[in-house]
């Protein structure tokens, strides 16, 4: 019991002595740490009055390695003093900077105030050599996207710095010939080649793959890779091109008119050529033709039109043996598989055949006959 | 008897006889002015309508033969009226007159057969009217290409020169029933009464007559029935075609418009996909209006036949 309350009381003891706490305080939140070779360091220091009057407080770098630039740098100057309110704080940036040729090793520095009557000093140690090294990573999100070569392949790709300085980070890609890839921020609508990314921070990148129309369906491998110095991560995306058929669907001449015989087939020669990237599958023939018209197609059907192959198929336009003669339209038109849907429209003259001209000839004969037949019967002197 | 020989001796000399009578003759003289002066109005009003109302016409002459306005008509209008008349008033004294002068024994006893007389007049008068048509045509289209300054095209052309052929065609019909009625009349006054009344008949009651049993006709028909009355429309189209006129009024319409791609009913399914308003091939118009030009023809061959049998058979020395 006695044991407890003696606790108590050096603890209620302990802790008026920390508030009343007066004088100045200095100091950084790391007082030692590793930096890299050649690199600057900068820390922030923060410099109290507890208790005190107001008053200047004097700064100096009291102690530094030879060689070392150490200076002391309040609101954009170089400062050597601060002036202090009662219970009031300022703050500075120490900037140390190396010499040029610094060997691995610790470096002390100390830092002393004085003024109001009282003295603080920070001591400061530096090991050279043994900071983090420089370290970028980049990951996607999705690394592996599917699609036809018309459409945009858009990967979404994180690139952290995991250092601990701030770089700036240029960006290269490799990719197969007639590839083209953008960099975009993301919700930004910039195109970049390169960015700062500050200490431990990452940012979002939108990478655009755009390829050539007829690129032929296949997987194809894409590096990206985000250089900072020595720094460099690399990463391989993967597009899944699906292939698109696309048909060239004309007359063989490209002549879209031609005169056509009532009552008879005639044949009309149309080619076919797959212009996309995919075989063209399942492909049937059809016609719009005027009530009574027959159009038939030879062949009716394809199985498969490789890319850049071409066919030759015959429409056999038959027009109603009544067909009036003059112009007409008949739209002939082709569907297959993957939505593939062509037409074209085709102007056909109507010629009626002449076998009735004849009939009329005949008629004409048959009068001159009767005129024959009565100069012989009734001729006379 | 029987004729020894060929029927043909003397053809020619009649033929150009006649043809030199015909074009000196006042009769002549007093058509022509008609014509010409007829023609003259149609296309001074044709080609002031074409100024004003049409910008580009492939087929322009065409239309310049075929634009009327009230109140004179086209000169295609002039044409079909005058032909017929001057036919048959270059006919229907061909054979009669010769009896009434008394001459007609007199030719005969020079070497030409009865069949080369007869011959002779019918061509020579249709060569009168292909000569007066021939020159009207060529001055409505040296009017045109004056007033117009376009040149005709040669398939306009072509058009025209099956035009002057149904209207020769047309024009023979009534010289071989002017010639048919000259041998069968004594009386030349009536010889022309009777053509001129036959070509009234066709030219006015024969429509009116037609109207009335297409009329009919289709009271017969079922009028639920859609095919019956197809059925029936078209023996009234038949029926009207039994004329002369109506025959020269469709060869003109389907030559002198390439537009024109049926005389006769049309099914709105035979339409179907039609492109409308297009012109027709020539040879197709020509295939169009072969039945009309063949009929006209095969009819002036089978009058004249007729008035060539009647001719035999008379007594010419009276």
């Amino acid at each position: 019991m006695v044991r407890n309350l003696l606790t108590l009381v050096l603890l209620a003891l302990s802790v008026a002595w920390a508030q009343g706490f007066r004088g100045l305080s200095l100091g950084t939140p790391y007082p030692e740490m590793g930096v890299q070779p050649g690199e600057n360091v900068s820390l922030t220091l923060t410099l109290k009055n507890h208790g005190l009057p107001p008053g200047v407080v004097r700064l100096a770098v009291a102690e530094a390695p030879q060689g070392w630039q150490a200076s002391l740098i309040g609101g954009g100057r170089l400062v050597r003093a601060v002036y202090l309110a009662p219970d009031g704080e300022a703050t500075l940036t120490l900037r140390l900077q190396p010499p040029k040729e610094v060997k691995p090793g610790t470096y002390r520095f100390l830092v002393r105030a004085e003024g109001l009557g009282q003295t603080a000093s920070l001591p400061i140690g530096l090991v050279v050599g043994q900071g983090l090294p420089q370290r970028l990573s980049l990951e996607a999100e999705l690394p592996i996207l599917k699609g036809p070569p018309t459409s945009s392949f858009r990967y979404r790709v994180t690139l952290r710095n995991e250092s601990d300085r701030d770089l700036l980070v240029s960006l290269e890609y490799e990719a197969p010939k007639g590839f083209q890839v953008t960099f975009t921020p993301a919700f930004a609508s910039q195109q970049v080649t390169s960015l700062p990314i500050k200490a431990g921070e990452s940012k979002d990148l939108d990478v655009e793959v755009s390829l050539p129309k007829d690129t032929k369906a296949d997987t194809y491998g894409l590096t990206l890779r985000a250089v900072a110095g020595e720094a460099r991560a690399e990463l391989g995306l993967t597009l899944e091109v699906t292939g698109r058929p696309e048909v060239r669907f004309t007359t063989k001449e490209g002549r879209l008119s031609g005169q056509v015989t009532a009552g008879r087939e005639n044949p009309v020669k149309l080619t076919l050529k797959n212009e996309g990237s995919a075989p063209a599958k399942n492909l049937s023939f059809s016609a719009m033709e005027p009530s009574g018209w027959e159009v038939k197609f030879e062949p009716e059907k394809l199985d498969t039109l490789e890319p850049g192959q071409e066919q030759e198929i015959t429409a056999r336009i038959k027009p109603s043996p009544k067909a009036v003669a003059g112009d007409y339209m008949v739209t002939l038109s082709l569907s297959g598989g993957d939505g593939l849907s062509e037409s074209l429209d085709y102007r056909a003259t109507v010629v009626r055949s002449s076998l009735w001209g004849l009939v009329g000839v005949g008629i004409m004969a048959v009068a001159l006959l009767v005129l024959g037949f009565a100069v012989n019967r009734f001729g006379r002197r | 008897m029987r004729r020894e020989g060929s029927p043909w001796t003397g053809l020619w000399a009649v033929f150009f006889k006649e043809m030199a009578d015909h074009l000196s003759g006042l009769r002549m003289r007093i058509l022509e002015a008609l014509i010409l002066l007829s023609a003259l109005g149609a296309v001074y009003t044709g080609t002031q309508t074409l100024r004003q109302t049409v910008g580009e016409d492939p087929y322009l002459y065409l239309k310049l033969l075929t634009t009327a306005q009230d109140p004179l008509p086209s000169f295609v209008g002039f044409l079909s009226f005058f032909v017929p008349l001057a036919a048959i008033a270059l006919a229907f004294d061909a054979v009669n007159g010769e009896y009434a002068r008394g001459t007609l024994s007199r030719v005969l006893s020079q070497p030409i057969y009865r069949d080369a007389l007869l011959f002779g007049k019918f061509l020579a008068g249709l060569g009168t009217l292909a000569v007066l048509l021939l020159a009207l045509f060529l001055l409505v289209v040296g009017m045109g290409l004056f007033t117009l300054g376009v040149p005709p095209e040669g398939e306009e052309m072509a058009r025209a020169f099956f035009f002057l052929l149904a209207t020769l065609a047309y024009a023979g019909v009534w010289l071989a029933l002017g010639l048919l009625f000259s041998t069968l009349f004594r009386q030349p006054a009536t010889a022309a009464l009777a053509a001129i009344g036959v070509w009234l008949f066709f030219a006015i009651f024969f429509p009116i007559l037609t109207d009335l049993a297409a009329g009919a006709l289709l009271l017969q028909a079922d009028p639920f029935d859609p095919e019956s009355q197809l059925r029936q429309a078209n023996l009234a189209l038949w029926i009207s075609r039994l004329s002369p006129n109506t025959l020269y009024a469709e060869a003109l319409t389907a030559v002198l418009n390439p537009a024109v791609r049926s005389l006769g009913p049309i099914l709105i399914t035979q339409l179907e996909g039609a492109v409308l308003g297009t012109p027709l091939p020539l040879s197709q118009s020509l295939l169009l209006i072969w039945p009309q030009l063949t009929g006209l023809f095969a009819l002036a061959v089978l009058l004249f036949t007729l008035a060539y049998v009647a001719f035999q058979r008379q007594e010419v020395r009276a």
